[in-house]
C-alpha cells in the first residue's frame, strides 16, 4: 500500500496558504504549511515531505538562503524543492536552481498548471527513492547488499554504544553451495540462496535487518538481542532452513554464528564493527568446524584467529 | 460628479470550491489596501514593497489579473526613492472598490 504523499508549503501569504490547500485537493496530498523558513525548516525535517514548495522572496529571507539551508542539511538534501516566484527575476531563478531546486513556478500560477508540475516534483522524489532502494538491495535474493547492511550495522552499534541495549550479529552460510552448484548447476544454487533468504526474512522481527554479504554468506542484525536470546535465535534459524523445501536434493542446511555487542572489546562503536565481524565469523567457523548444520554463539573460549585463518576480516564501511 | 464603479469578478467566480476563497480574499485585499495607505502616510516604503509584492502574487492566482498588474507597478516604484507611489495606491483602491462589489459587497 503506498503511503499518502506530503506536499510541504513554506509562503509567507496565507492567501497562497489556502489556495494551494484547495487546488492541490485533486492531488490527494497531505499539504504541511509554513510561514517563514525556519519553521519550515523544522517541517521539512520531522515530516520529511516528498515536496516543498516555497516563495522566493519570504518576509524576513531569501527563498534563496532558504534553499541552500535545506540542500545543507542531510536530513531534507534529497527532498525537490520547487520556487514559488512572483519574480520575473530570471538571476534569482537560475541563482535557486543552481543552489539545488529542481522547478519554479511563475505567480500568478494556473491551477492545472501548479499541479501537473506537483506531480513532476513528486515523481522525480519517487524516482529517487527508488533509485535509492535498488542501490541496497541484492538483486538475486531481494535482501538488503552489503553496504547497507554495514550501514545498518554501524548505525546499530553506535545507538547501542550510547545507550547500553544489546544488539547482535549474526553469519548465515549456506552448506555446502559449491557441492549444490556443482551438481545441480548455477540455477539451482541461485534458488536455494533465494529459498533460504525467504525463509531467513520470515524469521526476522521488525527492526532486524538481513543481507546477503556475498556468494553463500548471510548477516542478520538483530536488536534487542540479549545472549538466550541469541542462543535460541540461531538455533531458530538452523531448524528454520532445516524445513525449507528442496524438490530435487536432501534439503538445505546452514551453520550460523552469533555474537554480542557486549561480548567484544572495542574502544569505539568502529572498532566495535570490526570486532563483532570478527566475533561471528568465529562462532560460524566453529559451526562448520563441528560438522556444519549448527549454530554456535561466540564465547572467549573459540579462538578468533582460527577464524582468521580461513575466512580474512571483511572491510566494513562505516555508516556516514 | 462621480463615476458609477463595475463590479470586477474573479475569472474563477463561477467555480464552487473557489468562491468562499475569492471571498476571502476580497476582504483581505481590502484589509491589505488600508495597510499600504497607512504605509504610504508614514512614507514606510519597505512595507509598501513587500506588501505590493504578495498582492502581485497572489491577486493574479485568485483570478484578478489586473491586481497583479497595478501592484507590480507599485512594488516597482516603492524601490525608487523620488517615485511618488499615491498614483499607484490610488489605481489599486479603485480596484479593490471594484472587486469588493462583485465579492465581498
Amino acid at each position: 500500500m503506498s503511503r499518502k504523499e506530503t506536499v510541504l508549503v513554506i509562503d509567507d501569504s496565507m492567501l497562497i496558504h489556502n489556495l494551494l490547500d484547495v487546488w492541490l485537493r485533486p492531488e490527494n496530498l497531505t499539504v504541511l504549511h509554513a510561514l517563514d523558513g525556519v519553521t519550515g525548516m523544522a517541517i521539512a525535517i520531522e515530516q520529511q515531505p516528498s515536496l516543498i514548495l516555497l516563495d522566493l522572496v519570504l518576509e524576513h529571507e531569501s527563498g534563496y538562503d532558504v534553499v541552500r539551508t535545506l540542500m545543507e542539511c542531510a536530513q531534507t538534501q534529497d527532498i525537490p524543492v520547487m520556487i514559488l516566484t512572483g519574480a520575473a527575476d530570471t538571476e534569482n531563478k537560475v541563482r535557486c536552481l543552481d543552489a539545488g531546486a529542481v522547478d519554479y513556478i511563475t505567480k500568478p500560477f494556473d491551477p492545472a498548471e501548479l499541479r501537473a508540475r506537483a506531480r513532476v516534483g513528486l515523481r522525480l522524489r519517487r524516482y529517487q527513492e527508488l533509485l535509492a532502494h535498488q542501490a541496497r538491495i541484492d538483486a538475486l535474493t531481494a535482501c538488503w547488499n552489503r553496504g547497507y547492511l554495514d550501514e545498518r550495522l554501524s548505525s546499530e552499534v553506535t545507538t547501542s554504544w550510547r545507550h547500553g541495549r544489546p544488539v547482535a550479529f549474526v553469519l548465515v552460510d549456506l552448506d555446502h553451495f559449491k557441492a549444490i552448484n556443482d551438481s545441480r548447476g548455477h540455477a539451482a544454487g541461485d534458488r536455494a540462496l533465494q529459498a533460504v533468504a525467504d525463509q531467513l526474512r520470515n524469521s526476522l522481527r521488525a527492526g532486524d535487518t538481513l543481507g546477503r554479504l556475498g556468494g553463500d554468506e548471510f548477516a542478520i542484525v538483530a536488536r534487542e538481542t540479549p545472549l538466550e536470546g541469541l542462543h535460541a535465535f540461531v538455533h531458530r534459524l538452523v531448524e528454520l532452513v532445516r524445513s525449507v523445501p528442496d524438490p530435487i536434493g536432501s534439503g538445505y542446511t546452514v551453520s550460523v554464528g552469533g555474537a554480542l555487542l557486549s561480548q567484544v572489546c572495542a574502544s569505539s562503536p568502529q572498532e566495535a564493527v570490526q570486532a563483532l565481524y570478527l566475533a561471528a565469523d568465529t562462532a560460524l567457523y566453529d559451526a562448520k568446524r563441528r560438522g556444519r548444520n549448527q549454530g554456535v554463539v561466540y564465547s572467549d573460549a573459540l579462538d578468533p584467529a582460527a577464524a582468521l585463518m580461513v575466512s580474512p576480516l571483511p572491510a566494513v564501511r562505516s555508516a556516514s | 460628479m462621480s463615476t458609477t464603479l463595475s463590479p470586477l469578478p474573479s475569472i474563477y467566480a463561477s467555480d464552487p470550491e473557489m468562491q468562499p476563497l475569492i471571498r476571502d480574499f476580497a476582504f483581505e485585499l481590502e484589509r491589505r489596501f488600508a495597510e499600504l495607505t497607512d504605509a504610504l502616510a508614514r512614507d514606510d516604503r519597505d512595507r509598501i514593497r513587500h506588501v505590493a509584492h504578495q498582492l502581485l502574487g497572489a491577486g493574479g492566482t485568485y483570478g484578478f489579473a489586473v491586481v497583479t498588474k497595478v501592484c507590480r507597478g507599485l512594488e516597482t516604484a516603492a524601490t525608487r526613492p523620488a517615485v511618488p507611489l499615491a498614483p499607484h495606491l490610488e489605481a489599486l483602491g479603485t480596484v479593490v472598490r471594484r472587486i469588493t462589489l462583485a465579492h465581498a459587497a
